[in-house]
């Protein structure tokens, strides 16, 4: 295996979808895998201080478990973000689970922060190739697995260890992302 | 194999690379059946984006058609309409790189008709540089990468039906062969 370039794998965690007029980035962070071996080579992570944060959405904020404390003295979304920006070449193969909601969310965020996006169009959607992995091992059953065919699914599927309380951490989430694509890689 | 819904694969010609001020000129798609990934329905239209002549004469030049037939072909609302009244949305969309999934969206956007489509999406490229990477193919694939690996011919490369048929077709060769 030899990738042209390292993968940056990205996850945000936010408030909700309506980002930037009614709701926040919350977090960002981010693992660079080498292109060999697609090893941690360096991590990122950031909380951004909210400015919506009476309007966060509830079912996010569920999820992502984030809560005032953690993010009320946190960097303001143009400060996190140039620090996201000058963490890492930009060189890279950016990834991410989902892609489209994840680069959304960070194309609105460069342009808020007023920095010119860095990085070219090459971008891993990891949900597809790990969509078309189970597929094939006919691992997909139900309508309702589709539906719930979230990173938990696969980390349940593929035997990865992790604490259910950890999970939507932005980092953690990354650094599952990670393992899933070094397993299914290795398969495809 | 077996997934869990049809899958729309679809693909789109445009007057540029700029997602926001670009326009969709063609829009292609083939539907494939969930259990054996064959063809059971496709959507093609040509768009027309302005009722000036230069223009539309500019936009059937990158189309390799007539002036005449562009001009008569349906405006972003109609084929949008067409195409999201065609499918439905209990599928999952297909396409080769993210960039069409914006453009997609801005055209239902400019078209006021609600995208709401499942937000998982499968894009060729992931699959398709994996896949050709374990198998010793050593670059960077662009989508006529893909093409010569699995030697596939494109006869047009203007016609974005053909196109989609042809990623249709290395998603099926991937799929069998994984």
């Amino acid at each position: 295996m030899n990738f042209k370039r390292d993968i940056l794998l990205i996850d945000t965690e936010f408030s909700g979808f309506d980002f930037p007029k009614k709701h926040d980035l919350l977090q960002i962070a981010a693992v660079l895998l080498d292109k060999k071996t697609l090893k941690e080579k360096k991590s990122f992570n950031i909380y951004v201080k909210p400015t919506h944060w009476k309007t966060r959405d509830r079912a996010s904020m569920a999820i992502n478990k984030i809560s005032w404390e953690m993010v009320w003295d946190a960097p303001s979304l143009k400060q996190a973000i140039k620090k996201f920006n000058n963490a890492f070449s930009h060189n890279v193969i950016q990834a991410s689970y989902v892609g489209y909601n994840d680069k959304r969310i960070l194309l609105e965020a460069y342009k808020k922060g007023g920095i010119k996006w860095p990085f070219d169009y090459h971008y891993f959607d990891l949900w597809g190739l790990f969509y078309g992995y189970l597929a094939k091992k006919n691992q997909l059953k139900s309508k309702k697995d589709f539906a719930g065919f979230g990173l938990e699914y696969l980390i349940k599927k593929l035997k990865i260890k992790v604490n259910p309380n950890e999970m939507h951490d932005a980092l953690v989430d990354c650094r599952l992302e990670a393992e899933v694509l070094r397993r299914v890689v290795k398969k495809i | 194999m077996k997934f869990i819904k049809d899958i729309l694969f679809f693909e789109v010609q445009t007057t540029g690379y700029d997602t926001d001020k670009d326009s969709i000129i063609q829009l292609s798609a083939v539907l494939l059946d969930k259990d054996n990934l064959l063809e059971k329905n496709n959507f093609n239209t040509f768009i027309r984006v302005s009722y000036l002549d230069s223009i539309i004469t500019e936009h059937a030049k990158i189309l390799h058609t007539d002036y005449e037939t562009l001009r008569k072909s349906p405006k972003v609302y109609d084929a949008i309409k067409n195409f999201h009244n065609k499918f439905g949305r209990d599928l999952l969309l297909a396409t080769h790189s993210s960039n069409n999934l914006w453009f997609l969206k801005n055209a239902y956007k400019k078209a006021a008709v609600a995208y709401d489509y499942d937000y998982h999406v499968i894009q060729l490229w992931t699959l398709g540089y994996i896949y050709t990477l374990n198998y010793g193919l050593n670059k960077m694939p662009t989508f006529q990468t893909l093409l010569e690996y699995f030697r596939l011919k494109q006869e047009k490369p203007y016609n974005m039906l053909e196109k989609v048929r042809l990623e249709a077709e290395i998603f099926r060769r991937i799929i069998r062969e994984v």
